[in-house]
């Protein structure tokens, strides 16, 4: 799945960060990955552990934050979560919503010495 | 030490899909990004509209698989250049693989380029490539609950469209909750429902797309 490559390009820019900060091993890893992005923690912990191999991030722990879907409504303004994937809103029933988080995948931060 | 970075791990890719799109731009082609599962009949559709194309509309056709070369000569077969991306099992096209093939494509020559998305819902909806639009595919034989399913791809693809309409009275395919659900996902989503084995519902999309190449062209 896709979330090999996606565990790739993280290795890559951290790599490539910690460079520029002369860290030479990293301990820790947050990643921020939205409800509707897709990719399953799981299978993300599992590239990590299959891609993780060299010495930077050899005894690196991941950690990830599953950020929850939240809309904003482009008729009333109101913000909503939902729980079922219909994409409308909660209030006024209208098509046109505003997604506001739950779209991320981000490497929040990391921590190295 | 802590490092902050908030950095999207697609940055990578959107890079080089933002690169992609400037020399798509720059070369006035419509590019279309065709995302579905497998056997819902993203080859056959492009074999009978590619044959239908007006005479000012020139396409290639980027075909990817994860390891055959059998969707790339059907498309030679209808007489368009089609190039094969073989991802080797990867499950997506991403921004690089199109940016690595783009000196092979006749991109002087052309002005649509349909890129044939490796058959999967999931994967190929959080890559860009570079594309002006992405058309998802669903067939009636997959079922109705398909887009909230997979609710990224028919949110974000421009269009839809609905194969084997033929086989809708065959098939337990509830029609009217598959137009909910896609207007409740996508409200602005142009929908177009087809059989690309009868022609049935062809021309209208047809139609939609050599609008929109036309359109980039800039009414030469
Ligand atoms: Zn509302």
């Amino acid at each position: 799945m896709h979330e090999t490559a996606l565990m790739e390009s993280v290795l890559a820019i951290l790599e490539e960060s910690a460079r520029k900060n002369g860290i030479n091993k990293i301990t820790k890893v947050k990643l921020k990955v939205g409800e509707l992005t897709n990719a399953l923690p799981e299978a993300l912990e599992l590239a990590f552990e299959a891609a993780k191999g060299d010495l930077l991030t050899k005894n690196a722990v991941l950690e990830i934050e599953q950020v929850k879907a939240y809309f904003r409504c482009q008729s009333c303004e109101k913000i909503f979560s939902l729980e079922s994937p219909g994409f409308y809103c909660t209030f006024c029933h209208s098509r046109y919503v505003k997604i506001i988080s739950g779209d991320e995948l981000l490497i929040d931060y990391y921590e190295g010495e | 030490m802590q490092v902050q970075l908030t950095t999207n791990i697609l940055k990578a890719n959107d890079a080089i899909a933002a690169l992609n799109r400037k020399i798509f731009s720059e070369k006035n082609i419509f590019v279309m990004n065709i995302i579905s599962s497998p056997g819902a009949g993203k080859t056959t559709i492009l074999e009978k509209l590619l044959l239908k194309l007006p005479p000012d509309i020139k396409p290639a056709v980027i075909e990817g698989d994860l390891a055959t070369t059998k969707d790339a000569e059907r498309i030679e077969n209808t007489g368009v250049f089609a190039l094969q991306i073989n991802t080797l099992g990867g499950c997506h096209l991403d921004a690089n693989m199109i940016n690595q093939v783009l000196e092979k494509l006749p991109l002087e020559e052309i002005n649509l380029l349909i890129i044939e998305n490796v058959g999967n819902l999931v994967c190929p909806a959080g890559f860009d490539l570079g594309e002006d639009m992405k058309m998802v595919v669903l067939s009636v034989t997959e079922g109705n609950d398909k887009p909230l399913k997979y609710p990224v791809i028919f949110r974000e693809a421009a269009v839809s469209v609905l194969n084997k309409i033929d086989l809708l009275n065959y098939v337990d395919f509830d029609l009217n909750q598959y137009e909910e659900d896609l207007i409740a996902l996508n409200p602005d989503q142009r929908r177009f429902y087809i059989s690309a084995r009868t022609e049935e519902g062809l021309e209208p999309l047809i139609e939609f797309i050599v609008e929109k190449v036309r359109a980039k062209k800039g009414g030469e």
